[in-house]
């Protein structure tokens, strides 16, 4: 349990650095009108690597913090993640889990996959769905360099402050 | 069993919305609160540490750039304030003309001018969080301007922070008039393509309003509904057609490119705010 704890607290802590850096970049790009967003990342590590109810608990916290900063109704990304978490996490146990490029193409995957979800679902809203499918298109070539670049180093970010919890993720086959 | 293991994270999941759902909305409430806040001391920090940073790159400028940039700061406030002097008349005959023709008043502000904490800018919404919010006395709905004119409205309200939703943002109306005109015409945000300065659609233009990239008509505020007061630029008219049952044109209207780039705004706090 108090395990469990110590991995949840130290990844939620990874998610609000990964946050606060990709909400400085969408600062610094807004100008250009591109957006940064990668829920990928948040989730790939928890679903490959660590048991289905601390993982879930890591990324519906990590949806939620994001579901805060968004005018979405509280807990409808936090719901998306989750439900991407419980795809990966049934894949996981066929894939090579502790490889980092696994871990950065699941990413790749998971934002894809949420960016046409959001697309299907939002598009109508838009004033101008031409415009808007070109500004996803953008922001999904963006986001998909960024999780590709920053993917290895926040992998290794997350491993890192496990094992410095003194927590690491189990080697070998993942226990349920 | 292990097909079972399989479908774990997915019951697990099922029965955290399903508890989810049934929440009380006080609840969910005051965990967005709770999230919000634990996140805005980083980006708060962060516009600090950006102020900071324009702080010393301010003080590698040599004397001669300051003496000069003073210099036209004096000229500057020169002006201002024989347009102060100006407003002040203005002021008076419209208070004036209010007491003769017993016309409702314009609301009156009080300005508050916010440093910008964070852009955040997608495809389905666009929003500026500020460094001011319930502290200094903001409300939900007050407008937020800047030198080229409206910015948006405020959308939240947190112990140190606001949010302003901008009038580039796919969920901001608004009722606006060409310079020179009265008619209101229907304004919407939301058309923000990549690499571009952000537009908005137009709607219910009469048909007797023409612009064209060679001659574009400017959009302002119309001061209908009270939120924002009339005059504030909005945008630029570039073109205009016939919408499709003929009674009336659509057009565009393209946003000043600042918007994108804005680190300041000053926020119009009603002084007797509808009940």
């Amino acid at each position: 349990m108090l395990r469990d704890s110590r991995q949840v607290l130290a990844l939620l802590a990874c998610a609000g650095i990964l946050n606060a850096i990709i909400a400085q970049l969408n600062h610094a790009l807004a100008p250009l009108a591109l957006t940064i967003s990668s829920p990928g990342l948040l989730i790939a590590f928890a679903a490959l690597r660590l048991p289905a109810k601390t993982g879930l608990a890591v990324v519906l916290c990590s949806g939620l913090w994001l579901d805060a900063t968004a005018p979405t109704p509280f807990g409808r990304q936090a719901a998306l993640l989750g439900l991407a978490f419980g795809l990966l996490h049934n894949i996981a146990r066929r894939l090579p889990r502790e490889d980092a490029l696994v871990g950065v193409v699941s990413a790749l995957f998971t934002n894809l996959a949420l960016f046409v979800l959001l697309a299907v679902m939002d598009l109508g809203v838009l004033p101008d769905s031409g415009a808007g499918a070109l500004r996803l298109l953008a922001d999904l070539i963006v986001s998909q360099v960024f999780t590709t670049l920053a993917g290895p180093w926040f992998l290794a970010l997350q491993n890192g402050l496990l094992s410095l919890a003194g927590t690491p993720p189990h080697k070998g086959p993942r226990p349920v | 069993m292990p097909r079972f293991d399989q479908a774990r994270p997915l019951l697990t999941l099922g029965i955290v919305l399903l508890v989810w759902l049934i929440l009380p909305t006080t609840i969910k409430r005051a965990t967005r609160l709770g999230f919000y806040e634990l996140q805005a001391p980083v980006d708060v920090a962060a516009s600090y540490a950006r102020d900071l940073q324009d702080f010393w790159s301010q003080k590698t400028r040599t004397k001669n750039e300051l003496i000069e940039a003073a210099r036209d700061l004096a000229r500057l406030n020169a002006s201002y304030e024989l347009r102060l002097q100006d407003d002040a008349r203005l002021r008076n005959e419209i208070a004036r003309l209010e007491e003769l023709l017993r016309l409702p008043s314009y609301g009156d502000f009080r300005a508050e001018p916010a440093r910008v904490v964070r852009r955040d800018f997608s495809a389905w919404w666009q929003r500026l969080v500020i460094r001011k919010g319930a502290n200094h006395g903001l409300t939900i709905g007050a407008p937020a301007i800047y030198s080229g004119g409206l910015v948006g409205r405020v959308s939240e309200v947190h112990a140190h922070t606001a949010v302003i939703e901008l009038i580039s943002s796919p969920g901001l109306r608004l009722a606006a008039v060409f310079d020179g005109d009265d008619r209101p015409v229907s304004f919407q945000g939301g058309v923000n393509a990549p690499l571009r300065p952000a537009e908005a659609v137009l709607e219910y233009v009469p048909l007797d309003v023409f612009a064209t990239p060679a001659s574009p008509r400017r959009l302002v505020t119309s001061g209908l509904g009270g939120v924002y007061p009339p005059g504030l630029f909005v945008g630029e008219v570039l073109t205009l057609e016939a919408s499709t049952d003929g009674l009336f044109k659509t057009g565009r209207a393209v946003l000043d490119p600042r918007l994108g780039r804005l680190s300041e705004v000053t926020v119009l706090v009603p002084l007797d705010p509808a009940p």
